[in-house]
């Protein structure tokens, strides 16, 4: 008897199938043509004419391979995935990966036709879109440059300060140079400690002269930091005594670069600081500058020259050394294994025999603070208005969604024609929703895109305004506030996610909406006449009243931001106001639907200011009228 | 025996799956078996080739209506045997239903054009 298996495998090639799966088929094929040679031998047929009975149970291969080719399209998906299909669409056919990517990409395919066809439209949402992931992304960029990113050393989350509990919360603590030597002395077995103090001196470097950010630092600093030198060495510990031999300096990556421009031979040459020599000794990685955020250090120098830099006429009196000076920022490093708990009940020991010998300059209840994004001071001032900001750009970026949500749903409903060919065609509803979300999503990535580069504009700006805010405290404490920017992917991955989050939160009602039709009228030509009147409150409306109420949060904001700048609050109400009676007319297509008098949208959007005024006025009225008057006098 | 009746590849290959489902329903069968089983209930007159039963069964198989699986019987060589799942049970039921609403609208314009 034939084989019947390298018969079929013989006439039937499928190559792209998996090795398994066209055994199978090649073993089923091979069973069933054997089936019908022996059935046909059983029905008394010779050997040869019960071969060819069963040669002829298949003529034409090729077809065959087509057929096979074609239901092997549909095999099974993984069980989740069918689940979800299942869900959302009951007579979908579940499909494998290969045809999901595919029927993803024809869905692309047809939403790039679908915005090419409609530019103008898509160029608006792009830009509305742009607007919104821009002022947000910005605001992002520069709140993560002053407070959530942790300093450039390893493992910055073992860093901490040393603060004191008083009556207004927790804070740094500085301490005099006899308390920090006598914390050194009382020895901790769990943190590593350094000291510092920035100061804004006169720097002689390279071809200029001018004022430079300078950190006093113990010799530990930078073993503390855990940093390795980009150039020659860190300090010794025989370097941070006052009768040290010479003065010895790091200088930062920045300063090596530009001042010095990257020469290799900077170690062992000297700059001088307020009229001293020092040595430069190394140079600190490209990346750091220093604890303080937004003030970058360019020198560090031992604390044990403090003295040469008392420069007022006062300060030459001042003893930095003595038990009457707090000046001293005291950091650490948890060492590999300890815990803060650990840490910070071992100090409260020490803590209590060093203030004990020394005269106490610090209050006694010590605790250890998070360093790992460094010292804030300055900056921190800003943390309230950027915060009050971020809210806004989250305001923003909603306005932006509902609006591009409201020009969706216009769109929808002039594609309705088109959905109910798709649909009548037999497509799903999920299919169709899943390409009109397709098509926002590549309206919010190309908005997102955009955003990035209004972005990096508005961050600069911002940070502009932060140094106008912040700066002049920092002038007053005698340094410069600097708000380093840098476009890299942690703004890529937020300009991201916002156009993810845009493109879900404003495609998936109109999606949703524009793919329930009804497919006989729909296709008769039926239109829905867009601005009729309607009863009830439509979603459009909705929509309406809710950008009209944030936008006059938002300016509610700007307004507290910039209370100096009522005036012009006022001037862009006034403009926008009228703007917005005159354009009204002009682009009420865009307007969702809704007429520009809409009685129910007016009534709706004044009743809600009406409610929002009231709970701004009644809830600090209350609030206030709780105060009880003895204990306000007290406090007073 | 009587002469296979000349129905078109559309009309054939349109009920094959309800025709496979159908057989499957009573208890579970090998692909011969099931082309065997449609000759001969048929009285000849629908008569399936294995290169048309084969990509039906693996169709069916692909959407989970059916679920094939290699069993070895005493005395007997091992063969795919197919069966029902609860989603082909469904199906069926509806194809049956969907059929016999089919055949009796026909019947009702057949008598009436005889009238």
């Amino acid at each position: 008897m034939r084989d019947w298996a390298a018969f079929v495998r013989a006439r039937l090639s499928l190559p792209d199938h998996r090795a398994t799966h066209e055994h199978r088929v090649v073993r089923e094929l091979a069973t069933q043509l054997r089936d019908a040679y022996e059935d046909a031998r059983a029905r008394g047929m010779s050997e040869t004419d019960a071969d060819d009975f069963a040669r002829h149970q298949i003529g034409d291969w090729d077809a065959l391979e087509a057929e096979v080719r074609d239901a092997s399209r549909f095999e099974a998906s993984p069980r989740l995935d069918r689940i979800v299909d299942r869900l959302s669409t009951p007579d979908a056919r579940p499909g494998r990966w290969r045809t999901m990517i595919s029927g993803f990409v024809a869905d692309a395919l047809c939403g790039v036709r679908a915005v090419r066809a409609r530019p103008a439209f898509a160029a608006a949402v792009v830009l509305t879109l742009a607007l919104g992931i821009g002022a947000t992304t910005a605001l992002f960029g520069v709140f993560d440059a002053l407070f959530l990113r942790p300093l450039p050393v390893p493992a910055p989350d073992r860093l901490v300060e040393l603060g004191t509990v008083g009556r207004r919360g927790a804070r740094a603590a500085t301490l005099t140079y006899p308390n920090y030597r006598a914390l050194l002395a009382a020895g901790s077995t769990s943190i590593d400690w350094m000291a510092t103090e920035l100061q804004r001196l006169t720097v002689d470097a390279g071809d200029s002269v001018q004022r430079r950010n300078v950190e006093h630092v113990t010799a530990s600093y930078f073993d503390v930091l855990a940093l390795a030198p980009a150039a020659g060495r860190f300090f010794a510990a025989g370097e941070d005594t006052p009768n040290a031999p010479s003065l010895t300096c790091v200088i930062s990556h920045a300063l090596w670069r530009t001042g010095f421009s990257s020469d290799p031979a900077v170690v062992g040459r000297t700059i001088e600081i307020e009229h001293h020599r020092f040595v430069i000794v190394g140079v600190a990685p490209a990346g750091y500058s220093g604890l303080r955020r937004g003030v970058p250090a360019d020198i560090w120098v031992t604390l044990a020259n403090r003295h040469l830099f008392r420069l007022e006429p006062m300060e030459q009196r001042w003893d930095y050394f003595s038990a009457e000076m707090s000046w001293l920022g005291v950091q650490g490093r948890l060492r590999q294994g300890a815990s803060l708990e650990q840490a910070e009940a071992g100090l409260q020991v020490a803590a209590g025999q060093i203030f004990e010998t020394v005269p106490p300059a610090t209050p006694r209840r010590v605790i250890l603070l998070p360093a790992d994004r460094g010292q804030l001071g300055t900056v921190s001032s800003l943390e309230r208005p950027l915060l009050i900001l971020a809210a806004a750009g989250g305001l923003v970026l909603l306005v932006v969604c509902s609006n591009v949500a409201g020009l969706l749903l216009v769109g929808g409903n002039r594609r309705r024609r088109e959905m109910a060919i798709r649909l009548a065609l037999g497509a799903p509803r999920s299919r169709l929703v899943r390409q009109l979300l397709l098509e926002t999503l590549g309206l919010a990535l190309a908005g997102g895109a955009a955003g990035l580069v209004l972005a990096r504009g508005a961050a600069w700006i911002l940070a502009g305004w932060g140094v106008d805010v912040a700066g002049a405290r920092a002038v007053s404490q005698g340094t410069n506030l600097v708000i380093g920017l840098s476009l890299d992917g942690r703004w890529f991955g937020c300009a991201l996610l916002l156009s993810i989050g845009s493109a879900l939160a404003s495609g998936l009602v109109p999606a949703l909406t524009a793919s329930r039709v009804d497919v006989v009228r729909a296709i008769k030509g039926a239109e829905v006449r867009r601005g009729r009147r309607r009863r009830g409150f439509s979603l459009n409306r909705l929509l309406v009243v809710a950008q009209v109420a944030a936008s006059v949060t938002l300016v509610a904001v700007a307004g507290l931001l910039l209370r100096s700048a009522g005036g012009l609050v006022g001037t862009g109400l006034l403009l926008g106001g009228a703007g917005a009676l005159g354009a009204g007319r002009a682009v009420s297509s865009w307007l969702f639907g809704v007429r520009p008098f809409d009685p129910v949208t007016l009534a709706a959007v004044a009743t809600l200011l009406l409610a929002a005024g009231f709970a701004a006025s009644w809830l600090p009225a209350r609030r206030a009228a709780r105060v009880d008057p003895l204990v306000a006098l007290r406090n007073e | 025996m009587i002469p296979p009746v000349a129905f078109s590849a559309e009309l054939k290959k349109g009920g094959m799956e309800m025709l496979v489902l159908s057989l499957l329903e009573a208890r579970p069968r090998h692909g011969y078996e099931l082309a065997k089983l449609i000759e001969t209930r048929s009285g000849g007159k629908l008569h399936f080739a294995l290169a048309s039963v084969y990509p039906a069964l693996l169709r069916l198989e692909n959407r989970g209506h059916i679920k094939g699986r290699w069993v070895e019987k005493p005395g007997e060589r091992s063969r795919c045997f197919y069966r029902l799942t609860a989603e082909g049970r469904k199906l069926l039921a509806d194809q049956q239903e969907t059929w016999k609403a089919y055949v009796a609208a026909v019947h009702q314009v057949m008598g009436v054009d005889r009238a």
